[in-house]
């Protein structure tokens, strides 16, 4: 018995349905984000677009090294192996289209 | 049975990758590297594992003691070619350069 991959495509609004991480990618595009790498380092800028290999492209994006403002990069590119996150700085999902 | 990651089937089907770099060949790109090391060059050719080949490059050296802070002392490298499994962050260095972004979303 295969569990329903279908089931996350009509998953809109309705209760009880699963947001799979790959929901949550897409639905961050175009976002502020925060990205941190393995290294400790925190990226803070907007969500161009992301493959399925976590890599990343962001613009305005601003590196903050143990809290403090380092650089500003007007695009950058971060090879996904190194993201340890992405998040975004709203609580839930609700409020997506 | 065992499915296939949906993140990779659903996002990655295409050969081509999120990070456009063509649009930087031949400009001026920096790029850091796992384990702190910095780079700047002319890129002047890439693929898709994000090997990169750089002209004119200059490391820029850090503090002995402290691997996050820059020293200010440089290297000339000249043509070289940085490994894709050591790139972390690729920036052109002319800031203000526009992509064209094929996800923009009304929102942003």
């Amino acid at each position: 018995m295969s569990t329903g991959g279908g089931a996350d495509k009509s998953g809109g609004g309705g209760g009880g349905a699963v947001k799979t991480p790959s929901d949550f990618l897409k639905s961050i595009r175009g976002r502020p984000v925060v990205v941190k790498l393995n290294s400790g380092v925190d990226y803070r800028g907007i969500l161009a677009c992301l493959d399925g290999y976590m890599n990343i492209a962001m613009e305005q994006t601003e590196e903050y090294v143990n809290g403090q403002l380092k650089n500003k990069y007007g695009d950058a590119f971060i090879r996904g192996n190194n993201v340890l996150y992405i998040s975004t700085s709203k609580r839930t999902l609700t409020d997506d289209a | 049975s065992d499915q296939r990651p949906r993140l990779r089937s659903g996002m990655s089907g295409r050969k081509e990758t999120v990070l456009d770099l063509a649009k930087f060949v031949d400009k001026g790109v920096q790029v850091k590297l796992t384990g702190g090391r910095q780079v700047t060059g002319t890129l002047k050719g890439y693929d898709q594992l994000l090997n990169l080949v750089l002209d004119e490059a200059v490391e820029f050296e850090r503090e002995q003691d402290d691997p996050l802070k820059l020293s200010g002392k440089t290297r000339q490298l000249g043509l070289i070619v940085c490994r894709g499994t050591a790139v972390m962050l690729v920036s052109p260095t002319d800031g203000t350069d526009e992509i064209a972004n094929p996800f923009q979303s009304d929102g942003a």
